[in-house]
């Protein structure tokens, strides 16, 4: 239990300094194209194409920590004033749903990543698996943490007030 | 189409977060119309793959760094020394710091948070009705979305299909009306509410001087995004990126509030709100194909046609439906959901994109204060540790009043128009 929780937060680590990674150089690469525009008359083009790259794995990997943060909307009012047992029926009902769900993403995004092994960007000839790839590593953490916030709903069927 | 709609809010209701009944209800009619599975993995990357939609994670760091900056202290010292001298001041200084909270943040719970939880002590203190004055602030806040730079702009500009720059001037009129008749009213109100109300402090030039100075980059970053958008010096995305660059260097410089260390904790939390607002617009792209592969607008556009040819017939229908939908849910996948069906049929009433995408933007906003799923409401009441319940009996007012703004604006374009049109020129 000690090892899986440890587990836990390295990859929790993980995720978030790719995260801050990802967003900084969103940043810079949106404020180096303007830059160069203005200051140094010179158009940068590969600026969007990475920053978008950057911006589909940060979103990906942020999907679970948005998790983790209960940043994902949800109505909790039916379920808060029902008992726990038809909760935690519903919680179980939601859990293989979203769990099928994530699978057909993450099974449809390795027929992607195939596809990118042969096609590359416009602009700089980046190998497009490389964004591809954002949506199983990503949609599998996001399914982690997803496990992990219901299971700790199971524990405790009334929310305390989750929407915020 | 009707059994995919069913699923959704079925889904909704036993508690799966919006994000997965958005999925998971598009997937599972994907499967059964027979189509590739695979579509769920290339429509949710197709969502994410847009250098547009890049300007939410920079609008939602930009309001963040100003909230921990403290621009929130200082927009309301400037409303205070702008109205605090008329009767139910703290009321019309809620109002006046929404407009300026709309204008740095791009949402509205971060407002009415902000905004609550500095105001409430003091109306504490003098007497005001809390639940009153709660549902106020939450009213305060719904100008966020309206009032530019707005996220759920952005995201109806882009889903909509108008230029951002447009959709943000627009918002502009309807946003500054709105505030307008909520604090006529709170005047009127405040007048017969007895002695709590008014208090007052003395006007003073010199102290509305002083604290307007302190406010200016509240005034400064609006005019830089919204000004480099419309005259074509940015991309919203550009300009979104140079609002956080703005935003990091008054609150590092000027205010010196925070340091360079909090940064990284700060865009952590960015990268989160992003990403769940995101992650709603990937799997809500799946659903929105699937609306236009069944072709489903076309089908109801149809038989609304046949009900009726009257254009504000068909606005009045879309408000009532509307604030209905954003009774029960959250603002952007309503748009998410909402536009690509309601739009053509809008169209092929001969109306406006730009009119019919604020007149959504009203409605949702309408929604966020009103129960059972209203997301400032939810706040104010939470930062009043008052129930959603004892607030919610004191939104009559407010939610009066946008009601009105509502009616005016779809009745008359020009409320949403005029500015697009003046500064960009008729489309």
């Amino acid at each position: 239990m000690k090892l899986a929780k440890q587990a836990v937060a390295a990859v929790r680590w993980l995720v978030a300094s790719l995260v801050l990674l990802f967003f900084t150089y969103m940043t810079m690469a949106v404020l180096v194209q303007v830059g160069g525009r203005y200051l140094f008359d010179y158009a940068i083009d590969w600026t969007a194409e990475t920053a978008t790259f950057a911006q589909i794995w940060m979103v990906f990997l942020g999907a679970g920590l948005a998790m983790r943060d209960n940043l994902h909307v949800s109505v909790d009012m039916l379920t808060d004033v029902l008992p726990p047992l038809v909760t935690r029926l519903f919680i179980v009902i939601v859990a293989v749903a979203c769990g099928w769900f994530l699978w057909q993403a993450i099974m449809g995004s390795f027929a992607l990543i195939d596809i990118g092994r042969i096609q590359s960007s416009p602009v700089l000839q980046v190998p497009m698996w490389i964004p591809y790839l954002s949506l199983p590593v990503g949609l599998a953490y996001f399914g982690l943490e997803l496990l992990l916030a219901l299971a700790a709903k199971w524990q405790a069927p009334v929310s305390r007030d989750a929407r915020s | 189409m009707t059994a995919t709609l069913i699923l959704f809010l079925v889904l909704i209701v036993i508690g799966a977060p919006i994000v997965f009944a958005l999925g998971v209800s598009a997937a599972l009619s994907i499967v059964f119309a027979d189509i590739p599975v695979g579509i769920i993995a290339q429509r949710m990357y197709g969502g994410l793959d847009s250098f547009t939609v890049m300007a939410i994670p920079f609008f939602v760091l930009t309001g963040i760094v100003m909230e921990q900056g403290g621009i929130a202290r200082r927009i309301i010292d400037f409303s205070v020394a702008l109205v605090g001298w008329i009767t139910g001041s703290l009321l019309l200084v809620a109002t006046i710091a929404g407009i300026g909270m709309a204008a740095v943040s791009g949402s509205g719970a971060a407002s009415t948070a902000a905004i609550s939880s500095i105001m409430l002590k003091e109306m504490r203190q003098r007497g005001y009705d809390i639940d009153f004055s709660s549902g106020l602030m939450a009213a305060a806040g719904t100008l966020g979305p309206v009032i530019p730079p707005s996220i759920m702009m952005v995201v109806l500009a882009t889903t909509a299909n108008v230029s951002i720059g447009r959709a943000f001037l627009g918002g502009i009129l309807p946003g500054l009306l709105m505030a307008l008749m909520i604090m006529v009213a709170c005047y009127f109100y405040a007048k017969r509410g007895g002695k709590a109300y008014s208090d007052t402090e003395p006007f003073s030039i010199a102290r509305l001087w002083r604290t307007f100075v302190a406010a200016l980059p509240a005034f400064l970053l609006p005019l830089i995004i919204v000004g480099g958008i419309v005259g074509g010096v940015f991309t919203p995305t550009e300009a979104a990126a140079v609002a956080v660059l703005c935003g990091l260097v008054i609150s590092l410089f000027v205010y010196r509030e925070f340091g360079v260390r909090d940064i990284p904790r700060l865009m952590l939390r960015a990268a989160s709100v992003s990403a769940s607002i995101m992650m709603i617009i990937a799997t809500a792209s799946i659903f929105s194909w699937l609306i236009a592969v069944q072709d489903a607008p076309a089908a109801i556009a149809a038989t609304i046609h046949q009900a009726t040819e009257n254009p504000l017939v068909f606005l009045l229908l879309v408000n009532l439906l509307l604030i209905l939908i954003g009774m029960f849910m959250e603002g952007i996948s309503a748009i998410l959901i909402m536009v690509p069906v309601l739009l053509p049929i809008a169209v092929s009433f001969g109306i406006d994109p730009l009119h019919f995408g604020v007149i959504v933007i009203l409605n949702l906003s309408i929604g966020m204060i009103t129960p059972p799923y209203g997301i400032t409401l939810y706040v104010a009441s939470s930062v009043a540790n008052r129930t959603v319940l004892q607030v919610s009996r004191k939104i009559g007012l407010p939610f009066m009043l946008m009601i009105v703004v509502l009616m005016l604006v779809t009745l008359f374009p020009a409320i949403v128009t005029f500015i697009p049109d003046f500064f960009m020129g008729q489309e």
